[in-house]
């Protein structure tokens, strides 16, 4: 049995010496225990006898040389007993140098990988102390075990140690918890690298618009142990989209804005409209449209949001000099109050303050001309109106302004037409009477030559020159409509041209005087009354001669034979004022303006009976007018009609040429 | 021949129509306005109206709806003479009576034809 040990042993041995490993030294150390166990009894008493063996040798060599050679065989057999051991033994020494060497060089291996994980940590530290973003690092439930300065900061902490052990899930906006559960989950389970933008709250409650990218983190055993976020803080990223998102509302607005102006037929509805959506649009409570009143002192509320009940349409406030209206109205930029109760630049309307309102912005709608009137937004809370909300308003005041101007100008051609229309009506009938007028006369000139030619009757010569009278008679009525005509048509293309002079009133009748005695002659009689204390005049012989005659004949005309039609002159404020009266049936109250319009006749039945084209007196106006006088019928209560005109007096000229 | 009412409120108009129309044989009654005329057309009985349409008191078309409007009237043949331009807006079918509108200025051949016509 002892024998087939050491083979047993030698064969483990070297099975381990091979590389066999920990199973083969397991086994070495197994099987060497086990031998030492089974024969330590053994081992004791070769041990022994060995000993004793040697002791007698040494003692016996020389007296018992037989003894000897077997004792010497006996410690040459119970060496060879002790052969394994010993052999055991050294190689157990082996192994356990071999176990040594192993140790030692693990622990070399492990001294190396333990500086290589200490330099490599500390690399991240660097990289996670220097990167600009934010950086977390949390256990599974979200405990902070490392961040950097920035994720410090960005939580509200001004170092990185004070902020480990926070939970980091405590820091996102109740609104975002469900998004970010949901993410984390994600990456929980699904190992995707998570993105999320929240609202992150600091330890101050104040807030932070974030983006986090997040990832699974794990142990060595490779199970999940804690997440890292990478958090940005994208505040600048979020103005900037909120502003582009405005300014998009705003261009909106003001396009949405300029469509109705453009379409919109009623400026009330227009006002309206726009009222409401900037209300909207800047999310105010309160917002007016004031329209300046033709006396640029009032303004009235036409259109608006907010206010009390029956306001809109009816309250007019006053533009006092130390008003925000008034201080607003010659202003190109808007006007902003960030709180009505401390602005000095104009006194506190009662009206604001009666609303309750602190923050406001006004602005001029600045139409061609004077303004048109005041846009104006209020809130009841403070509120800081910032230079994009400012130019807001005030594109919306100009694009109501030019819709309000566009208006006026419709406003204004609509007149304009409605005139060339009335012009046009007017200027139909006129020729309608002209051609009238016209025609009568022709009438019995080419009727009375065509009774002349026919050859089926013979006329006799009483006929022929009775008709001949007549043909020049009325070729004489043609004659002078057609000069009258001639005469107004000079006047309205502004050719006709006066010769005024400086005389006395009595030349000027006089001058007139034989044309005037040719027609009465028939049956009135013709006073002139001209004083010679009269100043002198400055006018047209010629056509003033033209006026005396036309209403000497005009009296001829209607005033009953026999009667008198005098003439006479006065000085009447400066000017020289003369007049021609009758004895006629006067012209009646209400058309004694009419007469002087160009074809109306004035009169019943009876007057109408007197045939003229209605012309005269309008000549007359034109060319009193003409000289710096006037004309009109005087107010009498008898019968008879005076008309009267003035010429301008020398000294009056004069006034007038000095000024 | 015939008796025939001008209603003309011109003179010389009146005069024209009535030397030219007794040259040729026709008795000529003459009224200054339209009451006149529907008076002379009830009591001298014409056989044709000679109607001016620009009068003192009422135009020539009004005259022509009263004549029209009430059958006591004598139903008679009427020549409008007008100078107005209006006249091209009238719609000549209202007044059944009307046989021709003569426009001023007009010639005696033109008018002693269309009496000739209206009387046949």
């Amino acid at each position: 049995m002892a024998a087939n040990l050491p083979k047993e042993y030698r064969s483990a041995l070297k099975d381990f010496l091979r590389g066999g490993g920990e199973r083969a030294l397991k086994n070495a150390y197994m099987l060497g225990r086990r031998s030492l166990e089974q024969h330590i009894g053994v081992l004791d008493i070769v041990a022994a006898h060995h000993q004793a063996l040697a002791s007698l040798l040494s003692h016996s060599n020389e007296s018992l040389p037989n003894n000897r050679k077997i004792i010497k065989q006996a410690s040459d057999f119970l060496a060879e007993c002790l052969s394994p051991f010993e052999m055991a033994q050294r190689g157990f020494q082996e192994s356990i140098a071999a176990l040594n060497s192993l140790n030692a060089r693990l622990e070399d291996e492990v001294e190396k990988r333990t500086q290589e994980v200490r330099e490599s940590e500390e690399l991240y530290r660097t990289l996670i102390e220097i990167s600009p973003d934010a950086i977390t690092m949390t256990d599974l439930q979200g405990k902070v075990t490392l961040c950097n300065r920035q994720s410090a900061l960005m939580h509200g902490y001004s170092d990185p140690d004070e902020a480990i052990g926070i939970n980091a899930g405590e820091f996102v906006a109740p609104e975002d918890m469900l998004r970010m559960r949901e993410v984390t989950l994600r990456v929980l389970h699904e190992g995707i690298i998570g993105e999320v933008e929240y609202s992150l709250i600091r330890k101050n409650g104040t807030r932070v618009p974030v983006e986090v990218r997040v990832t699974l983190v794990r142990d060595a055993a490779g199970k999940p142990s804690g997440f890292i976020g990478v958090n940005r803080d994208i505040t600048e990223r979020k103005q900037a989209q909120v502003k582009l998102e405005l300014q998009a509302r705003w261009q909106a607005a003001v396009a949405e804005l300029g469509q109705h102006a453009l379409s919109e037929v009623d400026l009330a509805a227009l006002l309206h409209r726009t009222s409401s959506l900037v209300a909207y649009t800047l999310n105010v409570e309160f917002c007016e449209l004031l329209e300046l009143l033709p006396d640029g002192e009032h303004l009235l509320l036409r259109a608006g949001v907010g206010w009390k009940e029956g306001m809109v349409g009816n309250m007019v406030v006053k533009a006092a000099a130390d008003s925000q209206t008034r201080y607003t109205l010659p202003r190109v930029e808007p006007i902003i109050v960030e709180n009505t109760a401390e602005e000095n630049r104009f006194s506190p309307s009662s009206l604001l303050m009666e609303h309750g309102i602190v923050s406001g912005m006004t602005t001029t709608i600045r139409g061609k001309g004077r303004p048109y009137g005041i846009l104006g937004v209020h809130t009841c809370h403070q509120r800081n109106f910032t230079p994009g909300e400012a130019n807001f308003l005030q594109s919306v005041a100009n694009v109501l302004a030019m819709a309000v101007d566009n208006r006026r100008l419709l406003e204004t051609e609509a007149i304009a037409r409605q005139k060339a229309e009335k012009d046009n009506e007017l200027r139909l009938k006129a020729l309608a009477i002209v051609s009238h007028e016209l025609r009568t006369p022709l009438t019995s000139i080419k009727g009375f030559a065509t009774t002349l030619l026919a050859d089926d009757v013979v006329w006799d010569a009483d006929h022929q020159r009775d008709f001949i009278s007549t043909i020049n008679e009325e070729a004489d009525k043609l004659c002078d409509l057609v000069e009258q005509l001639l005469d107004l048509s000079k006047m309205d293309a502004g050719v006709f041209k006066l010769s005024p002079i400086r005389q006395h009133p009595g030349i000027l009748i006089a001058a007139a005087a034989p044309h005037l005695q040719a027609l009465t002659g028939q049956g009135h009689s013709l006073i002139i009354d001209a004083s010679d204390a009269l100043p002198d005049v400055i006018a047209d012989t010629q056509r003033i001669g033209q006026v005396l005659e036309n209403l000497v004949e005009n009296a001829a005309k209607y005033a009953p034979g026999g009667t008198a039609i005098k003439v006479s002159a006065r000085v009447n404020d400066g000017f020289v004022e003369i007049s021609v009266a009758d004895e006629g049936p006067g012209v009646p109250i209400s058309d004694r303006e009419k007469v002087f319009q160009a074809f109306y006749r004035a009169g019943d039945k009876a007057t109408l009976k007197v045939k003229g084209a209605g012309l005269g007196l309008t000549i007359c106006r034109r060319l009193v007018d003409a000289q710096g006088g006037r004309i009109w019928i005087e107010q009498t209560n008898g019968p008879g009609t005076i008309i009267c005109f003035t010429l301008p007096s020398v000294s009056v000229v004069e006034k007038q040429g000095e000024r | 021949m015939a008796r025939i009412l001008i209603v003309e409120d011109e003179a010389n108009i009146l005069k024209l129509v009535s030397v030219n129309l007794e040259a040729r044989g026709h008795e000529v009654i003459g009224a200054e306005d339209g009451r006149e005329g529907l008076a002379r057309l009830r009591d001298a009985l014409p056989e044709v109206l000679l109607l001016d349409i620009k009068l003192p008191d009422m135009s020539g078309w009004e005259l022509l709806k009263i004549i029209s409007a009430d059958p006591t009237y004598p139903q008679i043949p009427v020549i409008v003479i007008t100078a107005s331009l209006n006249s091209a807006n009238q719609d000549y079918r209202l007044y059944k009576n009307l046989r021709k509108v003569l426009v001023k200025p007009l010639s005696v051949q033109e008018l002693t034809r269309e009496v000739k016509g209206a009387l046949n």
